[in-house]
This record gives structure tokens, sequence and C-alpha cells, in this order.
């Protein structure tokens, strides 16, 4: 087994412990000033747009820009807002792109 | 003894409330199994990011990373900002558990993820009292849900090949995109996301993904402070 890879896992662990426990802590405890509070509101929002769009706006396959990853993308938004659950824009996104990979022949 | 049963029927009752939203994770956690895999993992390794880490985009990201022979600190970065969201989930449910001792807090700490915060949020909304039999039973059902699921994906994940044929390159952003669709709440969210994304895009022309993803998380952060807009 790779001993690298299971320092990345124990240091991904101990990172993801201190997301989750001292801020439960410290709110259990104290007040939390209003601007720090609006702020970590817009993370998840800021980490996932930027998670998400770059590589679908910049998305390259056999060395030429291609649409495929934008066509699946805004299906798989479209559906995550519909259904409001992750699995199905999961789901709906790697169909999509199968299926246009069948249609445009690229296989 | 009423009181023991008490948290006894709180536990089951988490146990059981929790299923609907860790079901959806079943998927998930195949697909996790399976791309670790593909990414040259071992069973054991992929099972290990799910048993220790216990929280699905960030092992996403991981996997992803790997998968393009990335082994190091650009990992552990984006686990930080990925998993950022859960200091919001502490400090939302912190407040509800001001007479709590520290050390049952560090253990509910322990599984706070997506799913656990969706179902607590929803059940303090609804009225329920604060009840850490209520989260331990919710917790046990979704951690179990998400190790079983993952290891029937690596278990399985050896014999699929043409993960391009399948369209699984693109699961990772489609999870995403499913997290920032969940996660577009207002208006004022739909603005964050849109200047997020444009920033985002200059910082990967320039520096690639990772760089993208601290300009474009900065970005949030200061519309949010600045922000009177919800």
């Amino acid at each position: 087994m790779n001993d690298k890879i299971i320092w990345i896992i124990l240091l991904m662990a101990l990172i993801t412990y201190l997301t989750r426990f001292p801020m439960l802590l410290i709110s259990s405890r104290w007040e939390i000033p209003d601007w720090l509070r609006r702020g970590l509101a817009m993370v998840p929002v800021g980490v996932f747009s930027s998670m998400t769009i770059p590589p679908i706006l910049f998305h390259m396959r056999e060395g030429a820009w291609s649409p495929e990853y934008l066509v699946a993308g805004t299906v798989s938004l479209a559906v995550g807002l519909w259904r409001k659950q992750i699995v199905w824009a999961l789901v709906a996104g790697v169909v999509v792109i199968a299926l246009y990979r069948q249609a445009v022949g690229m296989l | 003894m009423s009181n023991m049963s008490g948290s006894f029927a709180l536990f089951v009752s988490g146990m059981r409330q929790i299923i609907p939203v860790a079901a959806a994770g079943i998927i998930d956690g195949i697909v996790f199994g399976l791309l670790a895999r593909q990414a040259g993992l071992g069973v054991t390794e992929a099972v290990l990011f799910s048993l220790l880490v216990n929280a699905g985009s960030s092992q996403f990201a991981a996997v992803g990373l790997i998968s393009q022979g990335i082994v190091g600190w650009p990992i552990l970065l984006s686990t930080a900002l990925l998993n950022a969201r859960q200091l919001l989930y502490g400090l939302s449910l912190g407040p509800r558990f001001q007479g709590t001792p520290a050390w049952k807090l560090s253990l509910m700490a322990g599984t706070l993820n997506d799913e656990t915060f969706a179902l607590k949020a929803t059940y303090l909304d609804a009225g329920g009292k604060p009840s850490l039999s209520f989260f331990a039973g919710a917790s046990v059902v979704d951690y179990v849900i998400w190790n079983a699921s993952t290891f029937a994906g690596a278990w399985f994940g050896a014999a699929f090949t043409q993960t391009e044929a399948y369209g699984l390159d693109f699961a990772f952003i489609a999870t995403f995109l499913g997290f920032l669709a969940v996660n577009l709440l207002t208006s004022f969210h739909v603005k964050v996301a849109a200047c997020t994304a444009a920033v985002a895009c200059i910082g990967y022309a320039l520096g690639g993904g990772t760089a993208a993803v601290i300009v474009g998380t900065l970005t949030a952060i200061v519309m949010g402070a600045v922000s009177d807009e919800r």
C-alpha cells in the first residue's frame, strides 16, 4: 500500500475534523460577529461554482475545445435546481455526457 | 429509566429519518469507490477515505487530483476549502448546544457532514429538542451507508474499464454542480456564484484549478461579508 496516500488520508481526516469541531464548540460558548457569519455563509456557493464553471468552460478533448461538458453541465445544474438533490445532478450529468458521446460518435 | 427509553426512542427516530437522506448517497458512494479504483487506489485505500474522512465532496476532489498524478498539498488545500462549509454547520448548530459538555460535542462533530447536518437542521427547524441521541442515530446509519456503498463501488470498480464511454470522467463536476444547485438559495447567492465563477475563470486561465478555487472562494467570502443582501 502506498504510504504517501495513507498520510494524505490521515491529514485530510484531521483537516476535516478541524472544520467540524472547533466552530461547533466556539459557537456553543461565544457569539460570532455578524460579518464573519455572512462571509462564511457564502463559502459553499464560492467553492462549488469555482470548482465547476472553469473546467466546464475550458474543457478540451482530443486537443480542441469541446462543448460536451457545457451541454452536460447545463442539464446537470438544471436537474439539481429542479430536484434539489445532489445525486440526480450526478446521474443526469453522467447520462447526458454518455449519450452526447454516443451521438457525436467520439468513442 | 424513562429517560433511557426516551433517548433510545430518539436514537431510533434519528436512524429512521436519515435513511431517505443517506440513501441518495448510495450512488455517490458507489461512484466514489469506483473512481478511487480508476485513480489507481486499492480497495483498502478507497474504504479508508470513507472511514476516516467521511466527507464526500473532498473525497471526490482528492481522487480527481490523484487520478491526475497529484498527490500532495493541493489535495489538502482542496480538502480545507471544500470542507470549510462545515464551519457553517458548526456555527449554526453550536448555539443550540450551549450546556452540552465539550467532549460530547467533539464526538458529535466527528460525523457532522452534509447529510447529517441537513437532517439536524430540518429537525431543529421543525421544533425538535436538541438531542444528541437523535443525532447519534442519524450519524450511525449515514456512516454505515456511506462506507458500505464505497466498499461496493471499490470492490466492483476494477472490473470497470471504459470510464469515458460511461461518462464517469464528468462525475466529479456533475456532483459539484448538484452541490452548487442546492446551495443557490436566494438571488444574492446566484449573484455571488456568477461573480465567483468569473473570477475563478481568470484564476483558472492563469494558474489552474487550485488557483481558481482559492480566488473564487475568497471573492465569495468578501462579497458575503461586505454586503447587506441575503
